[in-house]
């Protein structure tokens, strides 16, 4: 078994390579595009141009501790604090210069997408404004069920597109069998990651959220490429081996929780306040809806649309409740926590519809804490704490009626 | 007239359910982005559902506190059966807030299922194609709700009334204009809300009988120190609000970006060739609705247009959590500063306090004087 370091080393290795990459001035370094985390990234390694995410930035900014004041910068300079907190947060880097690994690197291209969030394109012509580089749209299609043949069809024409304005603006042409290469290793790379995920239905629970939030910055930062889809091979397996081994997260495992929403970026220690107390989270939506899953066809683009349409906020609601029936089946849920996420919306509306609904069928208790993902500025740690503490006396009240019943 | 037009709109549940014992179904829409012609055709009476003031204490046991007040509104409304008129109900998709919006209300609002039209972001050859599709799907489901065909026939027939209402609403706008300066802003927010839930032919007339009664009446003169407004509102009833404040203390907004003013009416629905296709192009490319439109393309038409009615200041005052306006704003505020145009901010809490939005607005007056 590898461990827990193991896999850290290799983040922390990872990090700065590509850190180095942003950070390169010499003549021949790599073009730079801010991309969303919703546009087929694989694209952008196919033709080294390093994509860069301000919404994985902001997650870092958090974890330095300096997304209060970049909220602050961005509302100095006009964003108001009840948009997207990824957007403040990156926007507040934008304009001081502030923020870790000496801020949000200068893009030469920018590329927004309008599918899974409608954020993301008047952010990006604010970025545009700033920058005056150009900027792509990539539209596509708000689902309103299962991604039909239009819908597939509208995203694959605009990938197209995509690959059109890089070309031109790179002088470079796409290699074909380079993309297909970085498709078929960034659906493998999922497929590992879902297949993770999978492993915890067992009990205990082999791999905290904790550990896998760290583990995500691969995928979502570089798919399609052989150093992470081996990643996620060897924490696939190293995280089997944990269940063969009968291996928890190091606590005890009292009651199995959902995580629905995006983590607190800014206060990770919160999931183990509740792990602390028996409260061990086996499942997040955030994982399974947009990396952890299975979206490999024969035909590469039509794989790509799988993997980007499906995403939690490109979900309709009955979808989700669907989907969240079978989890607390089979992940033996035995209560969710509702994170009701001010910084952002498209995450936030319809989760307290999911909770009832969960709560009618299964009698599963829900906990619905308000807060912000990135922005920490009147975060109050301490009344979500007490929350969760009367939460586990309902869990436990709950459990013991049951066992009276 | 104009209280006429305010009762209209005060009686809309009795106008719908009059219009249903007389000719068939109501749909209620929930933006501007919604091909309200082709629910002409069907012969169907198109209705906007908006804010209304409504207690949103039930709704917000289903939306959280921080999505815009008007979806809450409208979901109040649903819930305490205040839109029982309504047979069908279209979604068009052009904001976060719509987004999950969408399934809460399928779910609580009490009323048949919804249909969500996507609107792309873009406009080019693939978004068009994409959205000529979705309109084929409301064609589809606006014929088995109300069991008539839409003929291209009968669908021309509404775009050429729906245009000639767009070119009656641009007359309002010229007689606002300060240089005649014969209808005030508050009141065309009232004539405006009429006909968001009246059948078309109708306002239409009103809208005739109105504009040539104010034609008729002198031009206004205004006191010498009275300034002029430019307004950017997303929503009716605070439009109303603050058009009415600025009123009372002597001055004027000359003019506004509402959804349903000169935005919706600037450019007619182009009258040759295939009508469905003529109403997509005018829903994709013609109306500069902030939900899908760039937001410098945005900002440098609004700049346009202050400039060019030399107005004194310009007032911004946009919904609170309305994703849209959040990111338009800090480029509206750059063009501002470099135009040399002085901008006051409103947010909703001075909206709803009326001694507050007085001094605000009294105070920004003092300093432009
Ligand atoms: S609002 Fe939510 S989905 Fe949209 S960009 Fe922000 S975090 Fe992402
Ligand atoms: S455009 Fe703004 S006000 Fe309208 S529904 Fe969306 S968020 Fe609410």
């Amino acid at each position: 078994m590898k461990g827990r370091d193991y896999f850290k080393e290799l983040r922390k290795e990872f990090r700065t390579a590509y850190n180095k990459e942003l950070a390169d001035t010499s003549s021949n370094r790599k073009p730079i595009a801010h991309i969303t985390g919703f546009m087929p990234s694989e694209v952008f390694v196919a033709m080294d141009i390093i994509p860069f995410y301000p919404e994985t930035y902001a997650t870092m900014a958090c974890a330095f501790r300096a997304a209060d004041e970049l909220c602050l910068a961005a509302e100095e300079a006009g964003i108001s604090r009840d948009a997207c907190a990824f957007s403040t947060v990156a926007l507040g880097s934008m304009h001081t210069g502030k923020g870790p690994y000496g801020g949000v690197p200068k893009p030469d291209l920018l590329l927004s997408s309008a599918y899974t969030c409608g954020i993301h394109v008047p952010w990006w012509e604010v970025m545009e404004d700033f920058y005056k580089v150009p900027h792509f749209i990539m539209d596509g299609p708000v689902l309103a069920g299962a991604p039909t043949k239009q819908d597939i069809a509208f995203f694959v024409a605009e990938t197209k597109k995509m690959i059109s304005f890089l070309e031109e603006q790179t002088g470079k042409k796409l290699d074909m069998d380079r993309l297909k290469k970085c498709v078929e290793l960034s659906g493998t790379a999922s497929e590992y990651f879902a297949d993770l995920i999978e492993l915890r239905k067992n009990r205990p629970n082999p791999i905290s959220t904790r550990q896998i939030v760290g583990d995500m910055y691969h995928i979502t930062s570089l798919p399609g490429t052989e150093e992470t889809t081996q990643f996620y091979k060897e924490l696939y397996e190293d995280t089997l081996e944990r269940v063969e081994k009968g291996l928890g997260v190091g606590y005890e495992e009292k009651f199995r929780l959902i995580w629905d929403n995006i983590p607190i970026w800014h206060d990770l220690d919160l999931i183990d306040y509740f792990e602390k107390q028996g409260m061990i989270f086996v499942y997040e939506t955030y994982f399974t809806a947009y990396w952890a899953k299975k979206f490999m066809t024969d035909d590469i683009f039509e794989s790509l649309a799988l993997k980007y349409l499906t995403s939690w906020t490109n979900t309709r609601l009955p979808h989700k409740i669907k989907i969240m029936r079978d989890v607390v089946r089979d992940f033996q849920i035995d209560g969710v926590a509702v994170f009701e996420n001010k910084g952002c919306r498209a995450y936030s509306t319809g989760q307290l519809d999911v909770a009832a609904t969960l709560n009618d069928e299964f009698g599963t208790p829900y906990l619905a804490m308000t807060g912000n993902m990135a922005d920490p500025g009147g975060h109050d740690a301490e009344g979500v704490r007490h929350k969760v503490d009367a939460f586990k006396e309902l869990l436990e009240s709950h459990a013991a009626a049951k066992t009276n019943a | 007239m104009i209280s006429e037009f305010k009762k209209i709109y005060e009686q809309r549940a009795d106008i719908a359910n009059e219009w249903k014992k007389q000719n068939g179904k109501v749909v209620g829409c929930f933006n501007a982005m919604t091909p309200q012609e082709m629910i002409h055709a069907a012969g169907a009476l198109p209705v906007l559902i908006q804010d209304v003031g409504m207690d949103i204490t039930e709704a917000r046991r289903y939306l959280p506190e921080f999505l815009c007040p008007t979806l809450k509104d409208c979901l109040a409304q649903a819930m305490d059966g205040k839109l029982s008129y309504i047979d069908g109900i279209i979604m068009s998709h052009l904001c976060e807030g719509m987004r999950g919006f969408y399934g809460v209300w399928e779910k609580n609002a009490g009323l048949s299922d919804p249909l969500l039209i996507q609107v792309p972001a873009t406009s080019e050859e693939s978004a068009l194609t994409f959205y000529i599709e979705e309109c084929r799907k409301l064609k589809r489901y606006l014929e088995e709700l109300t069991g008539n065909q839409i003929t291209d026939e009968a669908l021309k027939k509404s775009i050429a009334i729906y245009n000639e209402n767009r070119a009656l609403i641009n007359k309002l706008y010229e007689l606002r204009k300060p240089s005649q300066n014969r209808i005030k802003g508050s009141e065309i927010v009232s004539v405006l809300n009429a006909g968001l839930i009246m059948p078309k032919e109708k306002h239409n007339e009103m809208l005739k009988k109105f504009i040539a009664e104010k034609t008729a009446e002198p031009v206004q003169e205004t006191a010498e120190d009275s300034l002029t407004f430019y307004l950017i509102s997303n929503e009716l009833f605070e439009a109303e609000t603050i058009m009415s404040t600025i009123e009372a203390l002597g001055s004027t907004v000359v003019s506004d970006n509402l959804a349903y003013g000169l935005r919706y009416s600037m450019e007619p629905v182009a009258m040759n060739g295939d009508p469905m296709l003529s109403l997509a192009d005018h829903y994709l490319n013609k109306i500069p609705c902030p939900g899908k439109f760039r937001s410098d393309v945005l900002v440098n038409k609004l700049t346009d247009s202050i400039k060019e009615l030399k107005c004194n200041g310009a007032i911004w005052s946009v919904e609170k959590y309305c994703d849209p306006y959040i990111f338009e704003f800090p480029i509206f505020q750059q063009s501002m500063k470099e135009n040399g145009i002085p901008l006051l901010k409103i947010e909703a809490e001075d909206v709803s306090n009326s001694g507050r939005l007085k001094t605000k607005i009294e105070a920004f007056a003092e300093m432009l004087s």
